[in-house]
């Protein structure tokens, strides 16, 4: 990426005030309400370090969760829940059949996180509206306005949202809607250190996720796909697409994720409809019963 | 399948393999006794509605008692039905924030309103009944309950069955595999426990004898949508989670001493005597009450094992079940 | 009961760190018993308020419950919030946050 000329105006280190406009210097990309926004992730350059969750947790004011070693190769954090919004998924693939030395290269890491789905099962089924689409075309839980009830976590296809218990209301990550007012990129991006994770407007986002998969192939990686785009896997069943998207080497399970999850929207009016017409037609077998001559 | 979806020959098929036995999507957070109460009483509260009004329409005042009777318990849902709603919330003192939107895509949504009009039309319905009653000059307000019956009733249809639409728009694979079947499930059910309820403080009149035969119909028809939803789970693939205890109670409790016994007992008391069998249909409706409590928190309990499992919620996610 | 004393330094949503008078920083979540509510918590760290937390354990989660906070002052003792620059480097009692 190249260097932004606005970043020569800020060549001192003790800056007195946050850089207005800052995501253009990190990310090449102004934030402005209404577009959209959000990440693209590429595994393939993600060393494991877990930067972004320690950024999100930083920011967030988020406490330590998922105490304990898990055994699970380097995967310590488990999985989204209401105080942990960025996870890092490790998977130690066998690559080599041969008896040659091993190496680590069957890793397969990748950081998990809220998809801000464009037709988001999450925002369909809150009863109260506190799920909203922010001007940047995210999706936030507004906190005072959640009473808990706890629909919006079996409604994602994808096992993101999630009540706490403590304090009785949803959480997920919000794409870190107060840095994008400010003009900041999201923290987790801001801190990942190989871009693994970029932030950015989608449609952008979406011409380079193309060319690193083109990339990728031409270089012998034949499995290089994108995990969230119209019509492909993990947008499918009428979720249209994903704003944070990922581009995989590995069938969407390996990393957690589902091959095609569903909008489940989609099945209201088919169950609505299927249960009114049984009771409507036991109603008119009561009134031909009731009517029947003794 | 649609060559877009599958992410390439060169990954091959789902193997069967899962990211260290983790779950994939979250079970929901509710208290299954206390929501499956819930939809148990809505459903009771709803289709005694419908009855009573059903009843009142065709053979008005000759039905008085048993109308008063469904009028009463449409008191269930608003009233018990509410205190459970409102329990089961993680910050209760909010509960009005469900009011703020009425959202098409969210049944919780849906089924709130059609809560707050069926309480609404119920309480005017019950009052209006009551007061008549006791005080002689009012008589006229009886008319005011036959005519907000009407919506009533309605309401009451829908609160018999919303609540599987609200189990089926979520993504765990139980209730996402047979959203249709799930639904004639509950509202069968539900007109069920109505007439069960109903038939339980008549004696042997003709209206027990017709609220026994609307309750084989109705068991009829529930027995007929629990068979084609589980022929939906085996095509599916989620069927696994029937097989945990969860799903075996309901199969039990809810299937085999809420459905295929009371059918049973309401049919040998149809057939086997012209004047009605106190013991048989006591015993069915009991039945019927008690099992349809039971149905409704096993399915809640066995689709929450249906998410945790993530073979069963990635087997559900793949291209073939869309 | 257990409680700390302190001044609210870092507030999102339902959560905040309280700095005692000894420096030490200490995560709460707002729980959903208490009679203040989220939005109420962004002033008390603008007013740099001395607050009495009063809360209970966490399960799994390096960090404490808030059941209820007292107002002790509407605002902190005054005390510098940049350390002097020439002098020993004290240890800054409150953030400043972004």
């Amino acid at each position: 990426m190249e260097m932004h000329p606005r970043v020569l105006d800020y060549t001192h280190s003790d800056l007195d005030g946050v850089i207005p406009d800052e995501a253009e210097l990190t990310t090449g990309f102004r934030i402005v309400p209404g577009s959209s926004y959000g990440f693209f992730t590429d595994t393939t350059v993600c060393i494991g370090c877990k930067a972004c969750e320690v950024a999100c947790k930083e920011w967030n004011n988020l406490p330590a969760d998922h105490l304990g070693l898990t055994g699970d190769s380097y995967d310590n954090t488990g999985a989204l829940s209401a105080n942990t919004w960025r996870h890092v998924n490790f998977i130690e693939s066998a690559v080599r059949t041969d008896l040659e030395q091993p190496f680590q290269s069957g890793w397969l890491m990748m950081s998990d996180v809220c998809k801000h789905c464009h037709n988001a099962p999450c925002l369909e089924a809150c009863p109260t509206g506190a799920l909203f689409r922010t001007e940047f075309d995210t999706v936030v839980v507004q906190q005072d306005i959640c009473n808990g009830c706890g629909y919006c976590v079996p409604a994602c296809p994808f096992g993101v949202v999630d009540v706490s218990t403590l304090d009785g209301k949803a959480h997920k990550c919000t794409l870190c809607y107060d840095r994008l007012k400010g003009g900041l990129e999201p923290a987790c991006a801001k801190a990942c250190p190989t871009d693994s994770i970029q932030f950015g407007e989608i449609s952008e986002l979406h011409l380079r996720a193309h060319q690193r998969v083109t990339e990728l192939q031409e270089a012998g990686v034949a499995s290089a796909y994108l995990y969230g785009m119209p019509d492909g896997p993990g947008a499918t069943g009428g979720l249209e697409h994903l704003n944070a998207f990922f581009l995989l080497t590995a069938r969407p399970e390996v990393y957690n994720l589902p091959t095609a999850p569903t909008r489940p929207a989609n099945r209201v009016v088919p169950s609505l409809a299927a249960g009114l017409a049984a009771v409507a037609g036991l109603a008119l077998a009561a009134v031909a019963i009731f009517s029947r001559a003794q | 399948m649609p060559e877009g979806i599958d992410p390439g020959g060169e990954l091959g098929g789902w193997n069967g393999r899962t990211y260290y036995g983790r779950p994939q999507v979250k079970p929901a957070p509710f208290e299954n006794s206390v929501v499956g109460s819930y939809v148990f009483l809505a459903g009771l509260s709803g289709a005694a509605q419908l009855l009573a009004g059903l009843l009142d329409l065709t053979r008005g005042p000759a039905a008085e008692r048993t109308v008063r009777r469904g009028r009463l318990l449409s008191l269930l849902a608003p009233t018990i039905g509410s205190a459970c709603l409102i329990f089961d919330l993680h910050t209760p003192k909010r509960f009005y924030n469900m009011l703020r939107v009425a959202k098409g895509t969210s049944p919780m949504s849906i089924g709130t309103w059609i809560l707050m009009g069926f309480s609404g039309s119920s309480l005017l319905t019950t009052a209006a009944h009551l007061v008549s009653d006791r005080v002689p000059g009012l008589r006229w307000l009886r008319s005011v309950a036959r005519v907000a019956q009407v919506p009533a009733a309605a309401a009451g249809a829908g609160l018999s069955t919303y609540t599987a639409s609200l189990l089926s728009a979520t993504s765990t694979p139980l209730w996402a595999a047979a959203p249709k079947g799930l639904a004639v499930r509950f509202g069968a059910s539900a007109v069920a426990s109505g007439a069960a309820a109903l038939g339980l403080g008549e004696r042997r009149s003709r209206t027990g004898r017709d609220l026994d035969s609307i309750a084989v119909a109705a068991l009829a028809v529930e027995l007929a949508a629990t068979l084609a939803s589980e022929e939906r789970y085996r095509a599916t693939g989620v069927d696994r989670a029937l097989d945990s205890a969860a799903g075996k109670a309901d199969q039990l409790a809810g299937t085999g001493f809420g459905v295929v016994l009371p059918l049973g007992l309401y049919t040998a008391s149809l057939l086997l005597s012209r004047r009605r069998s106190r013991t048989l249909t006591t015993a069915a409706a009991l039945a019927v009450l008690g099992g349809g409590l039971a149905m409704r928190i096993g399915v809640m309990a066995a689709g929450d094992e249906s998410a945790r499992r993530p073979e069963i919620s990635m087997g559900f996610a793949q291209p073939e079940n869309l | 009961m257990q409680s700390i004393q302190g001044i609210v330094t870092i507030v999102q949503e339902g959560r905040f760190q309280l700095v005692d008078e000894h420096g030490v920083g200490h995560h709460f979540l707002l729980s959903h018993r208490a009679s203040l509510e989220p939005e109420q918590l962004p002033g008390l760290q603008r007013d740099q308020a001395l607050v009495r937390v009063w809360f209970e354990a966490a399960p799994d989660l390096i960090g404490h419950v808030a059941a209820r906070i007292d107002l002790l002052a509407a605002t902190a003792p005054k005390m510098p919030l940049h350390p002097a620059p020439a002098a020993s480097p004290a240890p800054a009692h409150v953030q400043e946050t972004v």
